[in-house]
């Protein structure tokens, strides 16, 4: 970088600093290579049989490599910005890195917030805990009476777990419930939305001083231990969802400006030698 | 009174009716049959039968021919079954079903046979190829033999509503639990902590059905039957009552399953006044050259024999009626043996030499000549030249030798084929030709092997001396007769010292499990062994000088014992008078500090602990369990003094090694926060481990670069699972290989394709036959059955166009049909054995978050945290 | 309509347990998704399977959506109409419609495989499936688009001038965004602004000299063709003249343009400067030495302009300038060191001022061009102090400043009227004897021509020989007349130099001499030919490329390359 620097110095006071020098073009041309081979992690990184470095030597040169890049295009382009194609190569390298700077953020918050989430349990163990307690809950419900059984199928099929974009990246909670038909609302027993499983908690809630048959508390009582932990589950299911997500969603920003990027560095050096 | 037979074969297993075929085709003359097949069972191969439908059955060991009258070669039972009941019928065997045998007395000439049916048969001479499935293994507690208690379950939907308890872990046990679980309540009765024993398959389904609530199946762990309360009448409910980790319960139920394997029928053999060598129930009777028991005319062939291959039974057969009709027949194994004892400066024949060697080894001497021939079969001969340009004139016999022999191989082949052809047959599928075992040369003054290699195989000398050099102690120099690398044999863990062999120095070189057959069916070879071993290994820690034979009576003093997962060896506070030496397997050692246990150490086999029992401090400052399984030599006060009085030098080493000890435990204790870790990482078993993969989850990413990486390396199948892998802390302990240092896979591979590297990486081979038995042998689920990935377009067109499933392992791949033919192989780590840049998974792990260790790191993977 | 619909769960043969829903409505929904009424789980089912709508006669109508189908004994349908208890299968679970109990419309049983239940894992497979956006579709979607802005509409405009016009209208981008900066203000021109191609003719190729010549073939050239050394001299506009150049400048200042060329000694001609001013020129050394930079040492001495009189009149020398020793000849008297000097010379700046000595600025005025002075002339100049009055009687009567001729006939035509009038009325006789050379006493005796022609032969005598003409000129008398010898002064000293002295008098008082005569040695010099230039060595203590605190100075910042009285470039 200081090398880089120090060659814009060099330029000539007699004439504006500029891609145009030959300092100009040698800056360019540093940044030029120094795109391509950034870019070429993306190839080398699927290239499992070289063992030309270690791939962590590849990503932290990446990084740094990164970090100098923005300043030698500055100074090849000597602070001179204007509504073209060189401009647009520059701001695209400059989302590229932002994206990166991103990437490298996420990538070092993101991993702690997971593991801390998962509380040293594997999602695949979570998934299993889950179906396990399905499965007590609907054991359960059997031997509960009728509705309470109704409710507690239908919370477990309308629950609801990542589904589109948004609702993983923010974790929504689009679970649904059928609570019995209580006859005011009209068509029926229609879903209600079940957050956290709220729903049924309030109606176990609300049936457990209700009911008389004997032993049944003690069932509800169970029944509603599992929904809480059921919602503990379904909540750290779906913030892992979303801490992925979050994870790795720079990616989607970062390699499209970079495909974007190489484009437009060719049309920047095409452009300069079309109209030398 | 009943016809007299010349030959009476008992039992129509693949054995049974390969002899009786040879002795129809000597009857095809004479009018009436002078043979007779004796069968239990309405059908042949009765044990076949029992398979379940479509089973693939081997056609092991691969290097033998077959010789006999029925033809056989790898295929469905149907296949086979159909086939031997034709050829049975084209040779004209004299069957007799439903003729089960109770009784076999008199001599040879005058056999009386008697018949569950009253019936008796005289014969000249009897074969005895009964196998061991008829004799399953008995519950062992009174009234195990009522119909209470049965054990074979035929068709489990001929029961229902009934209280059915199951006992046993194996395939069979849980095969019949489920089918019961259909239309009845069933408890399985588990004598460990969980199946291990089953195939993956049938370990997945018994445990979603015991999870299932809808199921009505539930398991007693670590429990075992203690005694029966029989129905009064038949039909009736009785009751089972159970040892369990929580006490005695007594278990209503209508019917006991038992599915606990099967044993020869030793009660039959003895009532028949066959001996038996030893009182363990897997004890086979001993046989001479002609598979004749110490009654004579009385010939024992197939599994009762120890052959338990379908291949080598029916061979037995063939050769039985062969001897039995006075003809000196080489056993087919014969030529196989020339090509091993090919290069040897002898004279002498075969058979000459293997008495030879049998005399020359003390171990083996008493052991039965077919199981020495088995042995010498199995194992390789090195054979050291001294003089050079001898080495090299050998070295062009052997390449000579091996190109006839694969030239006669292809011969046969070909010939066979030509004969089906003739017959209307298909060709045999066929494994390509092996290498033929040839003697192994090598130089004098070649290592037989080195430190620190992870090598298992057990040497015997039969020529020439060979000298043991290890960095502690002096040379050991040993003697034809004598063995070597019983330690790594017994221990698993790496080679110590090297073994270097003089001039004209001869080697029976014997894989590990070979050996372990041995030893489990011959006490003598393994208390031989084990012997040697403890007098070395004693020598090796605390008298390096002096010479192990010295120490023969303190071996014989000092006890070994063994701990199963989490057994506990001493507690904190006790009052120790001994110290352990580990044999096998990996302790951990915590200590209680203010309320939590703290991890203070892990020693490895190899390593002593509580010595400072016998140094000073008789409390135990620590608690020793075991972390996997394990086996302990305990060195108590006067043996220990009396070593250290025998080579007093030893006394420094000793001291600076528990210094080490001390100061790694001191370090252990002053981070509380990592002991966390390391108890996980031991209750993974990740203590047996030499060489596993850990990611740090604080760094990964969760690219999946790694699984990515291994399956482009591993021809597009990834055998590492980085989700589904236990976590703890920043821990993430991916299903993959830890290449135990005694790997629970290499135990049952039919075809021996699970290979140890010197280097330690556990591998297998394309001999894979896929028979699942090393899957459902880990006990870390790291093995997989899967057919072979499909071919894949390339990165750049993936990159560009998203052609193909992109780079690693394609979950939606669906196998060609050639690969599904081919069936599915076990895949597991192998940790890249032979890449350049080390474990692909590392390699290719952007953050360092991938690392590979050993139960040695386990401070630094928490340290530099 | 009430319609019923109950639930029973199956393994194989086995009821496991039964559930009654009430639903008011006439079509419920049936599939995998959560919003359905009737929701099945299992192989084969979509997400929205199939519709059921119990009908009035007592038959149940099953409609699929989508691909999906159900099955009946004949085999899969995608729509159907059962009768009463006859069961259609929805993937692993059978429906039918059964006799309503009493209070409802209609029933509908289904009978759910209880085993069909996936794990969680399995059943909501695709919800769980990060939505990561595809990179790849966005990579080609924004490559896509940078590459038509950036090259296809670009190119396209310049392949067809009619479309790009169309384009510039509805502001699509043009090649104009290839422009890597603005145009010098002088290129400001919609003709050029509006069009690249005017300049950039051929792509790929740089702009030729043509381009620029079509408005600028009248520049001069740096040397006019044919050059005996450089013929080969291949220069382009744009090797000195970049444009696109922010911030706008057109010239290159770079040295190494030049000292390319002058870094070696160059042959030089003299019609390269033919004459300086309206002097021809002499003669000029034959080559031009080496120049590399603005030091005593890397550049050659200034080229001085020196005048010489020969027989067929002024000619200019250039010779290297040497301090005190050049001298360029004018054929005037000049001591500056006496005009500088109070006690000899002084001016009162009118009545009441005090008298001062003279000022470089009462001779010297700057031309326009910050460059040149005008030149110093009798009338404008010196007249202030040599007044051209001869006659104290008549002090207003004033000699024409002129040819000799022209004078003579003045004062013949002056004297003849004096006589003339001497005659007509003679002045008293002096009271004593005076003696008659002084002319107020001349008394003429004879006829008043003679006397008239006498005295102006005097009197011409006088100012050629004694004061007058000849205190500044340098006179001659030939055959019995006196001449003076032409005049001319250096019009330009350094003509291949430009140098402007408004920056460097010191702003405020251009009274002071003190700055000219840093430069200018005028009170050392008491000749007219000396050469008051100053040399090298003047100009280095300030701009030498050496010295530190030196203003340093490109080459064009003197010399420029576009010389005047060239050749145009367009004739290169």
């Amino acid at each position: 970088m200081a090398t880089s620097v120090a060659v814009y110095l060099s330029q000539d006071p007699g004439l504006p600093r500029n891609g145009g020098s030959w300092q100009g073009y040698t800056l360019g041309g540093v940044g030029a290579a120094l795109i391509l081979w950034l870019a070429w992690l993306g190839i080398r990184k699927r290239n499992y049989r070289s063992h030309r470095g270690s791939l962590e030597g590849w990503a932290s040169a990446h990084v740094y490599l990164g970090l100098t890049l923005p300043v030698v295009a500055t100074l090849h382009c000597a602070f001179q910005f204007g509504a073209n194609v060189h401009t647009l190569a520059y701001v695209l390298l400059a989302g590229v890195v932002l994206s990166g700077f991103y990437g490298l953020y996420s990538y070092l918050r993101f991993p702690g917030l997971l593991v801390r989430n998962r509380g040293n349990q594997s999602p695949d163990q979570r998934f299993d805990e889950l179906d396990r307690i399905d499965r007590e809950a609907l054991e359960t419900a059997s031997r509960c009476d009728e509705d309470v059984h109704a409710v507690v199928n239908s919370a477990l099929e309308r629950t609801a777990l990542g589904r589109g974009f948004r609702d993983q990246l923010v974790a929504r909670d689009r679970s649904r419930v059928l609570l019995p038909d209580t006859g005011k609302r009209k068509g029926g027993a229609a879903p209600r939305r079940n957050d956290n499983q709220q729903a049924v908690i309030d109606y176990l809630v609300r049936k457990i001083p209700e009911t008389s048959k004997q032993g049944e508390a003690e069932r509800l009582r169970h029944l509603l231990y599992v929904f809480g932990r059921r919602a503990e589950i379904l909540q750290r299911i779906r913030r892992e969802l979303s801490l992925q997500l979050r994870l790795k969603l720079w990616l989607c920003f970062h390699i499209p400006l970079t495909v974007g990027l190489l484009v437009a560095l060719s049309a920047h050096v095409l452009s300069v030698f079309f109209y030398w | 009174m009943g016809t007299r037979y010349t030959i009476a074969v008992i039992g129509a297993g693949p054995a049974g009716l390969s002899a009786a075929g040879r002795a129809a085709e000597y009857d095809r003359e004479s009018a009436e049959p002078s043979h007779i097949l004796l069968e239990g069972s309405p059908f042949l191969a009765n044990t076949i039968q029992k398979y379940q439908k479509g089973k693939h059955v081997m056609d092991e060991p691969g290097y033998l021919d077959l010789r006999s009258p029925l033809d056989f070669s790898a295929g469905t039972r149907e296949a086979i079954l159909d086939n031997w009941a034709e050829d049975a019928r084209a040779v004209g065997i004299n069957l007799r079903g439903d003729a089960e045998v109770v009784g076999i007395s008199g001599q040879r000439g005058d056999f009386i046979i008697r018949c569950a049916d009253g019936t008796t048969i005289e014969a000249e001479h009897v074969v005895l190829a009964i196998g061991t499935q008829g004799n399953p293994r008995r519950l062992g507690v009174e009234g195990d033999t009522s119909s209470f208690v049965q054990y074979q379950l035929d068709d489990p939907d001929e029961y229902g509503d009934e209280d059915i308890l199951v006992v046993g872990a194996g395939d069979a046990a849980i095969e019949n639990a489920i089918g019961l679980t259909r239309k009845n309540r069933v408890v399985i009765v588990n004598r460990r902590g969980e199946f291990s024993r089953a195939k993956q398959g049938n370990l997945d389904s018994i445990l979603a059905a015991l999870n299932s609530r809808d199921t009505a199946l539930s398991c007693r762990y670590n429990s075992q039957v203690k005694s029966l309360h029989l129905p009064d009448q038949p039909g009736q409910p009785g009751a089972v009552v159970l040892e369990t980790p929580d006490g005695v319960e007594e278990l209503p139920c209508h019917r006991v399953i038992a599915r606990l394997g099967s044993i020869p029928p030793r009660k039959f053999l003895e009532s028949c006044g066959i001996e038996l060598p030893s009182e363990s129930p897997e004890a086979l009777p001993e046989l001479d050259g002609h598979y004749q028991c110490n009654v004579p005319g009385l010939h024992v062939i197939g599994a009762l024999a120890g052959y338990p291959l379908i291949k080598q039974a029916m061979n037995q057969g063939h050769d039985v009626i062969e001897y039995i009709r006075g003809n000196e027949v080489k056993p087919v194994e014969h030529p196989l043996l020339q090509l091993q004892f090919g290069l040897l400066p002898y004279q002498a024949d075969v058979d000459e030499v293997l008495s030879l060697y049998q005399q020359r080894v003390p171990m083996f001497a008493r052991m039965n000549a077919l199981a020495f021939r088995e042995l010498i079969l199995e194992s390789e001969i090195r054979y050291a030249v001294g003089d050079k340009g001898e080495f090299r004139s050998l070295g062009k016999r052997r390449r000579e030798i091996r190109d006839k022999r694969i030239a006669e191989i292809r011969a046969a082949r070909e010939g066979e084929d030509q004969r089906r052809a003739e017959a209307g047959k298909p060709p045999k599928s066929r494994q390509p030709i092996q290498e033929p075992d040839i003697t192994k040369l090598m130089r004098g003054g070649d290592h037989a092997f080195r430190d620190g290699e992870y090598t298992s195989t057990f040497f015997t000398i039969v020529e020439g001396e060979v000298t043991l050099t290890s960095e502690s102690g002096p040379e050991t120099t040993l003697t034809a007769g004598q063995f070597f690398g019983e330690m790594s044999l017994l221990s698993g863990r790496p080679r110590i010292g090297d073994a270097r062999v003089s001039a004209d120095t001869i080697l029976i070189e014997t894989p590990r499990r070979t050996m372990v057959k041995l030893m489990a069916a011959n006490n003598e070879v393994a208390e031989g062994i084990e012997t040697v071993f403890l007098q070395r290994t004693l020598q090796q820690f605390f008298a390096p000088s002096v010479s192990y034979s010295a120490l023969r009576d303190i071996a014989g003093r000092v006890k070994t014992s063994r701990f199963s997962k989490g057994g506990t060896i001493y507690s904190e506070g006790d009052t120790g008078d001994r110290l352990y030496l580990i044999r096998s397997g990996t302790v951990a050692l915590t200590s209680r500090r203010n309320g939590h246990d703290i991890a203070v150490g892990q020693p490895q086999s190899g390593q002593i602990f509580g010595q400072m029992a016998l140094m000073g401090d008789p409390e135990r400052r620590e608690t020793a369990v075991a972390a996997v399984r394990t086996e302990i030599i305990e060195i108590e006060r006067p043996e220990f003094l009396e070593l250290l009085r025998k080579s007093p030098d030893s006394v420094p080493a000793l001291q600076h090694q528990t210094a080490e000890q001390l100061q790694h435990a001191s370090r252990m204790e002053s981070m509380p926060e990592s002991s966390g870790i390391i108890s996980f990482l031991m209750e993974q078993g990740v203590g047996e481990a030499t060489d596993a993969l850990v990611i740090d989850e604080g760094l990964c990413i969760g690219c999946d670069n790694c699984e990515v990486a291994c399956a482009e390396t591993h021809d597009g199948i990834s055998r590492l699972d980085r989700k589904s892998g236990a976590r703890f802390a920043h821990v993430n302990l991916p299903m993959a290989c830890r290449h135990c240092e005694q790997p629970h896979c290499m135990k049952e591979c039919p075809p021996d394709a699970i290979h140890r590297e010197p280097s330690g990486e556990v591998f297998i081979d394309d001999t894979c036959i896929g028979c699942g038995n090393c899957e459902s042998n880990c006990p870390y689920n790291v093995i997989k059955m899967s057919y072979e990935a499909p071919k894949k377009p390339g990165l750049i067109q993936w990159l560009l166009f998203g052609r193909g499933p992109g780079p690693g392992e394609d979950p939606q791949a669906v196998p060609t049909a050639k690969s599904k033919e081919a069936g599915k192989k076990a895949v597991k780590c192998d940790a890249c054995v032979g890449r350049k840049g080390g474990p692909a998974c590392v390699e290719a792990c952007p953050t360092g978050a991938a690392i590979r260790i050993g139960p040695e790191d386990f401070t630094d993977l928490v340290g530099n945290k | 309509m009430l319609i019923l619909v109950r639930k029973i769960r199956v393994r194989g043969e086995q009821v496991l347990d039964q559930r009654d829903v009430e639903l008011t409505r006439r079509t419920l929904y049936t599939g995998r998704g959560k919003a359905q009424h009737l929701q099945l789980f299992g192989d084969g089912i979509g997400a929205e399977h199939a519709w059921l709508r119990p009908k009035r006669d007592g038959r149940l109508k099953i409609g699929c959506l989508g691909s999906n189908h159900i099955r009946l004994d004949e085999g899969e349908v995608r729509r159907a109409t059962l009768t009463q208890d006859e069961w259609a299968w929805i993937g692993p679970h059978r429906v039918a419609r059964i006799a309503a109990p009493p209070g409802f419309d209609a029933a509908i049983e289904v009978r759910i495989d209880a085993d069909a239940v996936p794990p969680v894992q399995e059943r909501l497979r695709d919800e769980l499936r990060l939505r990561l956006p595809g990179t790849r579709r966005y990579s080609y979607l924004l490559a896509a688009v940078v590459a038509a802005v950036g090259i296809g509409l670009p190119l396209l405009a310049f392949y067809h001038e009619d479309v790009s016009e169309q384009m510039a209208r509805y502001g699509a981008p043009t090649d104009q965004i290839w422009s890597s900066g603005k145009l010098a203000n002088a290129h400001h021109l919609p003709s050029i602004t509006e069009d690249c191609n005017v300049c950039h003719v051929e792509p790929f190729e740089r702009v030729r000299n043509d381009a620029c010549l079509d408005c600028h073939n009248e520049t001069t050239a740096h040397f006019s063709p044919q050059h005996p050394v450089v013929e080969e001299f291949r220069g382009a506009c744009r090797d000195c003249h970049a444009e696109h150049n922010e911030p706008t400048t057109l010239v290159m200042r770079e040295n190494s343009l030049c000292t390319d060329c002058h870094a070696q000694e160059q042959e030089r001609r003299l019609a390269d400067a033919a004459q300086v001013g309206s002097t021809p020129v002499a003669d000029a050394p034959a080559t031009l030495p080496a120049a590399t930079a603005l030091t005593s040492e890397q550049h050659p001495r200034f080229l001085v302009s020196l005048l010489r009189r020969s027989e067929d009149g002024w000619r200019v020398h250039r010779e290297p300038l040497d301090d005190g020793v050049t001298e360029s000849a004018s054929n005037l008297k000049f001591p500056h060191d006496l005009h500088r000097d109070h006690e000899k010379v002084s001016l009162a700046d009118g009545p009441g001022h005090e008298d001062r000595a003279l000022i470089c600025a009462d001779c010297h005025t700057l031309e326009r061009d910050g460059e040149h002075f005008q030149a110093v002339s009798m009338e404008a100049t010196c007249s202030g102090c040599h007044s051209l009055a001869f006659d104290d009687a008549m002090p207003d009567r004033q000699l024409p400043h002129g040819e000799p001729e022209t004078l003579r006939t003045y004062l013949e035509e002056f004297y003849v009227r004096q006589a003339a009038l001497q005659k007509r009325d003679p002045p008293p006789a002096p009271a004593r004897r005076v003696p008659a050379s002084q002319p107020e006493n001349r008394r003429c005796e004879g006829d008043p021509l003679d006397c008239g022609l006498a005295w102006a032969d005097q009197e011409m005598d006088k100012l050629f020989t004694k004061a007058g003409c000849v205190s500044c000129h340098t006179v001659e008398q030939r055959d019995e007349e006196w001449h003076v010898r032409p005049v001319r002064l250096v019009s330009d000293w350094f003509p291949s130099a430009r140098f402007d002295h408004v920056p460097h008098l010191e702003p405020g008082n251009d009274e002071d001499d003190e700055v000219c005569l840093g430069c200018h040695k005028a009170e050392a010099s008491d000749e007219a030919h000396d050469v008051l230039m100053p040399g090298l060595e003047t100009c280095v203590e300030c701009h030498g490329n050496t010295r530190s605190a030196g203003v340093a100075l490109q080459c064009i910042d003197c010399h420029s390359f576009h010389r005047p009285g060239m050749t145009t470039m367009g004739a290169q």
